[in-house]
C-alpha cells in the first residue's frame, strides 16, 4: 500500500477543529474518511480521525475519557454528523449538539454494544501464599 | 403562505430496493426539506468481524451483495498491512479484474435501476440483459454469482487458470460493443435527457462538506478514487488509469460517471490481462497479527474503508468499516431541496444507495 499512517502517537487533547483549520492552510481541505473509536478498556478511549489530505492518508489521534464532551466536526464537514451518531450509539461517547438514535434505539433495545468491560486495575504482586502440607496418613498404601 | 406537509418516502417504497425511510417536506409539490432515516437493516457487523479474523473474510462479504469482492479485497488488503505480507503481482492483478468485473455489475445495476426509477422499463431491461452476461461470467471463474470466496490473507484461495482468462477476454469482446450502444442510448435519448439533466444538483462545496465518494463525488467534479493510489493490481507497472468525473453534479452527471465508468472497466481488464504473469497465487501468513492495518479500495459506490485493530490472537480487537453509501445517502438531503416530488425517486436512486452497506 502506499499510503502511509501518520501522527500514531495519540494527543491528551481533542483540538480537532483547530488540527483542521490548521492542515488547511497548506492544501485543500482535507476529506474527512471516518471516524474511529476503540475502547481502551480502562475507562478511556483512543478517537482516531482519518483524513485525505494532500493526496495521503493521514490520521488524527486522540486519547478521551468516557464522559468527555467532544467537539463535534459538523460545522466543518456536513457529512461528520453520521459519523458521531454512530459512536454516541455504538460507544456511548458525547459529542456536542450530536444525538444518537441512527441505527439503534437505546431506550429500548441494547445499549453500546461495542463498550468493552473494564479491565481489573493491576495491584502489587503479593508474596505467594504457603503451600498447604498435607500429612499422607496411609502413603504406604498408594499404588502407582 | 402555502402551506408545509410533511410526508414520509419509505422505508417501503417501490423505488428502493431496500428499507430506507425519507420525510419530506412539502409545499404542494416542491420539495422544501428532508431528513434521512437510517438503521432499518442494522445487523452489528463490526461485532461479528471481530470474533474471528479468519472466517470474517468470508463474512465481510456478507455485508453487501453487490460489491461484496470489494468488502473482501478491503478486509484482506488491511490484514495484509497487518500482517506486513506481500502480495504477488499475478494475485493483485486477478484481484483487479474481478473488482472490475463486479463494477460492471453494480454499475449496470444502478443503471438499470435509475431507467426503472424513470419509468424506462425497456432501458432497464436492456441493462440487467448486460449484467446477466456478467454475473455468468464471475459465475465460471469464481464459482459464485455474488460472493466470490477468491480472497484470503497474502492472496488468493486458488488460481484462475489460462482457459478462464481467455473467457474474460472473449466476454469483454462481446460485451464492450453492447456496452457501447447501451452509452450512446443515455447519451442522446431525449426522454433520459430530460429526466435527469439540471434534476437533483448536488455542488461541489456540498459534496465536499458531506464527505461523498465514488459516482456520486466525481458527478459533482471531485476527482477523487482510490484507484489512483494504486492498490492491488492498479499500482502494477504498465496499468494506467485516469478518473471519470463531471462537474455538472446532475442526475445526468452521476448516471455518465457510472456508464462511463463501465467502458473504462472493460480497458482496465484488458489491461490486467495483458499484464498477468505465471507467479504464485498465494503468499501464506503464519500466526496471529498483532499489529494495526487500513485497507482502502474503490468499490463501485466509492472508497471502501476497513480498519483493522489486531492483538496476537483469532478475535481482534477492532475492526471498523465505513461504506460509500454511509457518505452517500446523507447528501441526498442537499439534493433534492427545491426538486419536485416526482423526481425523488430518482435523485435517490442516482446515489446508488446501498442500506445493507450503510447500516451494517
Amino acid at each position: 500500500m502506499t499510503d502511509e499512517i501518520k501522527s500514531k502517537e495519540p494527543k491528551p487533547v481533542n483540538d480537532i477543529k483547530s488540527k483542521v483549520d490548521r492542515m488547511t492552510l497548506k492544501f485543500p481541505r482535507p476529506r474527512l474518511i471516518t471516524i474511529i473509536a476503540n475502547d481502551n478498556a480502562d475507562g478511556t478511549f483512543e478517537l482516531i480521525y482519518a483524513f485525505h489530505y494532500n493526496n495521503q492518508y493521514t490520521e488524527v489521534r486522540y486519547t478521551v475519557m468516557a464522559d468527555d464532551e467532544l467537539d463535534s466536526l459538523s460545522p466543518y464537514y456536513a457529512g461528520a454528523v453520521n459519523m458521531e451518531r454512530e459512536i454516541v450509539d455504538m460507544m456511548g461517547l458525547h459529542f456536542k449538539g450530536i444525538e444518537g438514535g441512527m441505527l439503534l434505539t437505546p431506550e429500548k433495545g441494547i445499549v453500546t454494544p461495542l463498550r468493552k468491560p473494564l479491565k481489573p486495575k493491576e495491584s502489587k504482586p503479593s508474596l505467594p501464599a504457603p503451600i498447604p502440607v498435607q500429612a499422607t496418613e496411609n502413603a504406604s498404601e498408594v499404588k502407582p | 403562505m402555502s402551506r408545509v406537509s410533511v410526508i414520509p418516502f419509505g422505508p417501503q417504497h417501490s423505488s428502493f430496493l431496500e428499507p430506507m425511510n425519507l420525510k419530506l417536506s412539502l409545499e404542494e409539490e416542491k420539495v422544501v426539506g428532508a431528513t434521512i432515516n437510517i438503521g432499518y437493516n442494522h445487523r452489528g457487523m463490526e461485532y461479528a468481524m471481530a470474533q474471528d479474523y479468519k472466517r470474517t473474510v468470508f463474512l465481510c462479504e456478507r455485508v453487501c451483495g453487490i460489491c461484496s469482492y470489494h468488502h473482501s479485497s478491503a478486509y484482506v488488503q488491511a490484514l495484509e498491512n497487518a500482517f506486513n505480507v506481500k502480495v504477488s503481482d499475478r494475485a493483485n492483478l486477478i484481484r483487479t479484474i474481478m473488482m472490475e468485473c463486479q463494477r460492471l455489475t453494480s454499475h449496470l445495476l444502478a443503471l438499470g435501476h435509475t431507467a426503472e426509477a424513470l419509468g424506462y422499463e425497456n432501458l432497464f431491461m436492456q441493462f440487467f440483459r448486460e449484467r446477466e452476461e456478467i454475473m455468468m461470467l464471475v459465475n465460471r471463474v469464481s464459482g459464485n454469482r455474488v460472493h466470490y470466496s477468491m480472497n484470503t490473507i497474502g492472496g488468493l484461495r486458488k488460481d484462475v487458470t489460462y482457459e478462464q482468462l481467455k473467457d474474460i477476454e472473449r466476454t469483454v469482446d462481446v460485451m464492450e460493443p453492447k456496452f457501447l450502444e447501451l452509452q450512446k442510448v443515455i447519451r442522446t435519448d431525449s426522454t433520459f435527457r430530460k429526466r435527469t439533466m439540471g434534476i437533483g444538483v448536488l455542488k461541489r462545496s456540498d459534496a465536499e462538506s458531506y464527505c461523498v465518494v465514488g459516482p456520486v463525488g466525481r458527478g459533482s467534479g471531485l476527482p477523487h478514487d482510490v484507484r489512483l493510489t494504486g492498490f492491488a493490481g492498479y499500482g502494477v507497472d504498465g496499468m494506467k488509469f485516469q478518473p471519470v468525473y463531471y462537474e455538472e453534479g446532475d442526475v445526468y452527471a452521476r448516471n455518465m460517471v457510472r456508464m462511463d465508468e463501465v467502458i473504462q472497466s472493460v480497458d482496465l481488464i484488458r489491461q490486467a490481462l495483458n499484464l498477468i504473469r505465471d507467479e504464485p497465487f498465494l503468499n501464506p501468513v503464519k500466526g496471529h497479527p498483532t499489529a494495526e492495518g487500513v485497507g482502502r479500495v474503490e468499490a463501485p459506490r466509492g472508497e471502501l474503508y476497513y480498519y483493522v485493530k489486531a492483538k496476537g490472537e483469532v478475535k481482534l480487537d477492532r475492526i471498523k468499516l465505513r461504506t460509500p453509501a454511509f457518505v452517500n445517502i446523507p447528501a441526498i438531503a442537499a439534493m433534492i431541496g427545491g426538486a419536485q416530488l416526482a423526481d425523488v425517486a430518482p435523485i435517490a436512486v442516482s446515489v446508488d444507495p446501498c442500506i445493507c452497506c450503510c447500516d451494517r
